[in-house]
């Protein structure tokens, strides 16, 4: 017995000391490629240019003046064709208010995310505004990076951030109205999720872009908005009307957004 | 004979001592023989501020600081050597002048209105090129310290001048070489100059108002008028949907931990008429972009210690807080880019006196003056 144990532990011992050592080469690094999210604004499928008299379509010497159209994204993912999801962001903000001439807004906003593993991907998904979660930090929490540090994203009175802004005059042969839309408090995230084919290619840029249809904003059936009876909003409690109109921008946003 | 042997002696000896006593600059300029072991600084926001991000090229030192504070008071930096940044930065003012539009050298008037430095540091944010000034054309304070060096109508003198000054000074060498750890007298640059500035200026912190003590102290609290004038001030939906809204929060925003008064973005605040975007009288932010859009737009400043920092606006138009109040009651000038939450303003024409004193109110509750008293560190060092 004795024998058998020594020789079964002087096997053991041989078995490892006289390993070869490993000839294999390590993994290479994961390859990766770089995504783009090009928001352009259109109306009416052209370019939407920002401080400039956009002809509504709906009657002659009718107006849209947009002066401010941003919003908060969040949960930005995407999906290999695998059923995969790859997070890109928690959160990210699209500005559109700077795009001035219509090379500017043909161009659009960009949001660009890196080291997106190379393949095949068919969705991408994200949120209109912020979950509640989301909406209970304060900016103070955040580095100036974020696009949650800007306490002109935030209302103190509601303890909330500004989900979205929607601002502008509209310009009728009657005269002219105004218009100032900010919403906030829980309950108006709105998500989304694009069926979009595309790849991701080692050290490559990727670019989906999505369409954000300025007519729907006011004008679609079923979801339109009056601006000349309701031209302002900053939100409020639940079941005000404040809050139904600011939910409904922040819906009308989230249905304007379209691929190609 | 005797004395004139002890005296001989006794000159003699000074001499020697004199002429042997060891200078820390060399007439080479080297500074390599002095040490350089700069002591870190950490920035302590006030309770109610974020913590303060500085750039990694240009990291806080007790040496930075106290070398940013000397150049600060210094008029050495003006052409003519009587106009220093404090000149135009009174401490007693929240470091501005109370000048309209700020003098410099040979009391040439400037065209803008000088700005309070207290939490500037704050103003900073990454990666975006407009942060400072009432135009937004610097993205640094860094970059922002050392332009009225070479601006005719502030300093009026040159980099180069400035330069040469420096390396030729009895002390500051030493002091650049404790900050920034330069080998000569020859590396004094204006980028240095530049980052000694902005460190000091990165100290100016301070949240110590009524405001604050309300939320922070404990049985501290505002008065029934601030707080009727916090409300008109934060708008609707503070505590309800009837409340008038005074329109203010918008811009000069705040939250709990970040409670700056400011978004430090640029609007039309309704100044001026104007028919098309280019008729603007001075284009502000919109000169720097380039973007008619932006014409007659200016920064949203900090409303903390607004009740010290009088007149108001881009070029000091308003002597006081009344005529601002007024301003946005009933005295907005329409214009294209006109900041549409002042456009749709259906409030701000019908606040009475009372509620616009209520608003006052609570502006001066945004005053803190504990620094003045209490920051010695922050007054010049000559």
């Amino acid at each position: 017995m004795r024998f058998l144990c020594s020789l079964l532990l002087l096997s053991c011992v041989a078995l490892f000391a006289c390993r070869k050592p490993s000839t294999s080469t390590p993994d290479p690094e994961p390859q990766t490629g770089q995504l783009e999210i090009v928001f352009k604004p259109v109306y009416q499928g052209a370019p939407m240019v920002f401080f400039e008299d956009i002809p509504t379509g709906l009657q002659s010497n009718e107006y849209l003046y947009f002066q401010k159209l941003e919003f908060f994204v969040a949960e930005l993912k995407v999906q290999q064709t695998n059923n995969l999801t790859i997070n890109l962001e928690e959160v990210d903000y699209v500005e559109l208010g700077d795009l001035v001439t219509a090379a500017m807004a043909e161009e659009g906003y960009t949001l660009r995310y890196d080291n997106l593993p190379v393949g095949d991907y068919d969705e991408l998904s994200f949120g209109v505004g912020l979950t509640d979660a989301l909406n209970s930090m304060d900016p103070g929490d955040f580095g100036t990076l974020s696009p949650m540090s800007n306490t002109g994203r935030y209302w103190p009175s509601w303890n909330s951030y500004i989900l979205s802004k929607v601002e502008g005059t509209y310009k009728q042969p009657n005269g002219n109205t105004n218009f100032v839309y900010h919403t906030g408090v829980d309950g108006m995230y709105q998500p989304r999720s694009f069926a979009t084919n595309f790849s991701i290619a080692a050290d490559k840029i990727t670019q989906v872009v999505i369409h954000l249809h300025g007519e729907d904003l006011f004008f679609k059936q079923g979801q339109a908005i009056s601006i000349s009876d309701d031209n302002l909003t900053h939100s409020g409690a639940p079941g005000s009307r404040g809050y139904e109109l600011a939910k409904r921008v922040n819906i009308n946003i989230a249905n304007a957004l379209r691929l190609p | 004979m005797l004395s004139h042997r002890i005296i001989l002696g006794i000159a003699l000896l000074s001499c020697s001592i004199i002429a042997c006593h060891d200078t820390d600059i060399d007439d080479t300029g080297d500074l390599t023989h002095i040490a350089y072991a700069p002591t870190s600084y950490t920035v302590v926001p006030p309770q109610g501020l974020p913590p303060m991000e500085i750039p990694a090229d240009n990291p806080m030192t007790v040496e930075g600081i106290n070398l940013g504070r000397h150049l600060f008071y210094d008029p050495i930096l003006s052409v003519d050597n009587t106009i220093s940044c404090g000149s135009c930065h009174k401490i007693e003012k929240a470091f501005t002048d109370g000048e309209a539009v700020s003098k410099g050298v040979n009391g040439l008037v400037g065209r803008r209105s000088s700005m309070s430095l207290i939490n500037v540091g704050y103003n900073w944010i990454r990666n975006r090129p407009h942060n400072f000034m009432w135009d937004g054309r610097f993205a640094t304070l860094e970059e922002q310290a050392v332009q009225p060096i070479i601006d005719p109508v502030e300093m009026a003198n040159t980099w180069a001048n400035v330069e040469a000054s420096l390396q030729a000074h009895p002390t500051y060498p030493e002091m650049f070489r404790e900050a920034f750890g330069i080998s000569d007298k020859d590396d004094i640059t204006i980028d240095l100059v530049g980052k000694a500035i902005a460190q000091f200026e990165r100290t100016l912190n301070s949240a110590d108002s009524r405001f604050d003590r309300d939320r922070w102290v404990p049985f501290e609290y505002m008065s029934s008028q601030e707080l009727r004038g916090m409300t008109l001030f934060l708008g609707d939906a503070a505590g309800s949907p009837n409340a008038k809204d005074g329109e203010c929060a918008h811009c000069h925003s705040f939250s709990p931990n970040r409670a700056l008064f400011a978004r430090n973005g640029f609007s039309n605040n309704g100044l001026d008429a104007a028919t098309t975007l280019d008729d603007f009288p001075d284009l502000g932010f919109g000169a720097v972009t380039g973007r008619a859009p932006d014409n007659g737009k200016f920064r949203e400043v900090t409303l903390r210690n607004i009740g010290l920092t009088a007149p108001y606006m881009h070029d000091g138009r308003f002597a006081t807080l009344e005529e601002v109040m007024d301003h946005y009651s009933t005295g907005l000038h329409p214009a294209p880019n006109l900041a549409p939450e002042l456009a749709t303003a259906r409030d701000l024409p019908t606040l009475t006196q009372s509620e616009k004193d209520d608003i006052i109110a609570f502006l001066h509750a945004l005053t803190d003056t504990s620094y003045v008293q209490s920051r010695p560190e922050w007054r010049s060092p000559f």
